[in-house]
């Protein structure tokens, strides 16, 4: 490249103007080796860029990555187990909470052995009053069903006779 | 799959950012480490991400510059003896010397610069990304970076001509 077009693009150059391909241009004279003497101060420059180009993490970065990388893994494997079992617990909680087993108060009164000795007749008059309460309820109960089973026989003749 | 086909891949470039920041070898690499591991956690999440590049020089810049806020002590290690700086085979050795001298006087010049030139610097003139990608990478605009760059070059063109000046 010729003296006038170096010395237009470093102009652009150091303006902030250049593009890419101008600046990959300026970098390749200046490792040419035949660099004009007005512009030997910027070669230092030019040649520091392409140096630093160069520059690469090391080869033992990645033996100590990789196990670290496993490492990671292996932990967010174990996270995932707890957080699984966690939800699982939360969801356990909740639902004792929701659903106890315990009774209420009035079912738990009712499952109380009755004292029945306060139910217990007195004297023989108390004793022979009750056992007369108890067939009456009974011969009541039986009057009833009978009745009940006579019209229930009446209904399955009706039926049997529209058949 | 995105880690290891783009992610991997361009870690030599997000390295190259984080030690023009840190300028150390080792805590470099542990910035670089530090957002491997940040990128790898996100798993399927990758797939969301645009860019996934600028996404990661993002990391890096971040991380890096939280590092010098932090403040560390500049570790000697065996790595500030690797990738000894390669010339042209037919470089004579003082003038290699020369060289290497000129150079690490524009790696002075280059760290005295505030982090945003330095930054800039690096993802144009050395890796060569466009003003769009740098925008994306630095979350800065358009404008910002041209003038970040425009202010840089100034400062690396005076520093060199004084250099010269000196007959150095």
């Amino acid at each position: 490249m010729d003296y006038n077009t170096i010395k237009a693009l470093l102009e652009k150059y150091f303006a902030g103007e250049t593009t890419l391909i101008e600046e990959a241009q300026l970098r390749s004279y200046f490792q040419s080796g035949e660099v004009h003497q007005d512009f030997q101060s910027y070669r230092a420059l030019f040649g520091f860029f392409t140096q630093e180009k160069e520059q690469g993490i090391s080869p033992e970065f990645e033996e100590r990555f990789v196990p670290k990388r496993r490492s990671i893994k292996r932990n967010l494997r174990i996270v995932r187990v707890w957080s699984a079992a966690a939800a699982v617990l939360l969801l356990l909680l909740a639902g004792w909470i929701l659903y106890p087993t315990e009774l209420p108060d009035e079912h738990i009164a009712a499952k109380q052995p009755i004292d029945w000795s306060q139910y217990e007749p007195a004297t023989k008059e108390e004793a022979v009053e009750v056992t007369k309460g108890a067939f009456l309820r009974t011969s009541k109960a039986m009057y009833q069903s009978l009745n009940q089973a006579v019209t229930e026989v009446e209904s399955v003749k009706k039926i049997m006779q529209w058949d | 799959m995105e880690f290891r086909e783009q992610i991997w891949p361009i870690k030599d470039r997000l390295y190259r950012l984080a030690y023009r920041l840190v300028n150390d070898r080792a805590e470099a690499e542990d910035v670089v480490q530090e957002v491997m591991i940040k990128v790898w956690k996100q798993g399927q999440d990758l797939k969301l991400i645009r860019n996934l590049e600028a996404w990661c020089l993002k990391l890096t810049r971040n991380q890096a510059l939280d590092k010098l806020k932090g403040g560390y002590r500049k570790r000697k290690t065996a790595l500030d003896n690797l990738q000894e700086p390669r010339t042209a085979a037919n470089v004579q050795p003082d003038q290699q010397a020369e060289w290497q001298d000129a150079y690490q006087h524009v790696r002075e010049i280059m760290n005295s610069l505030p982090p945003d030139y330095q930054s800039v610097v690096q993802l144009r003139d050395i890796e060569g990304l466009s003003y769009q990608e740098i925008a994306e990478a630095l979350d800065m605009t358009l404008a910002q970076v041209k003038t970040n760059l425009f202010r840089a070059r100034k400062r690396l063109r005076e520093a060199m001509e004084k250099r010269s000046a000196y007959g150095l």
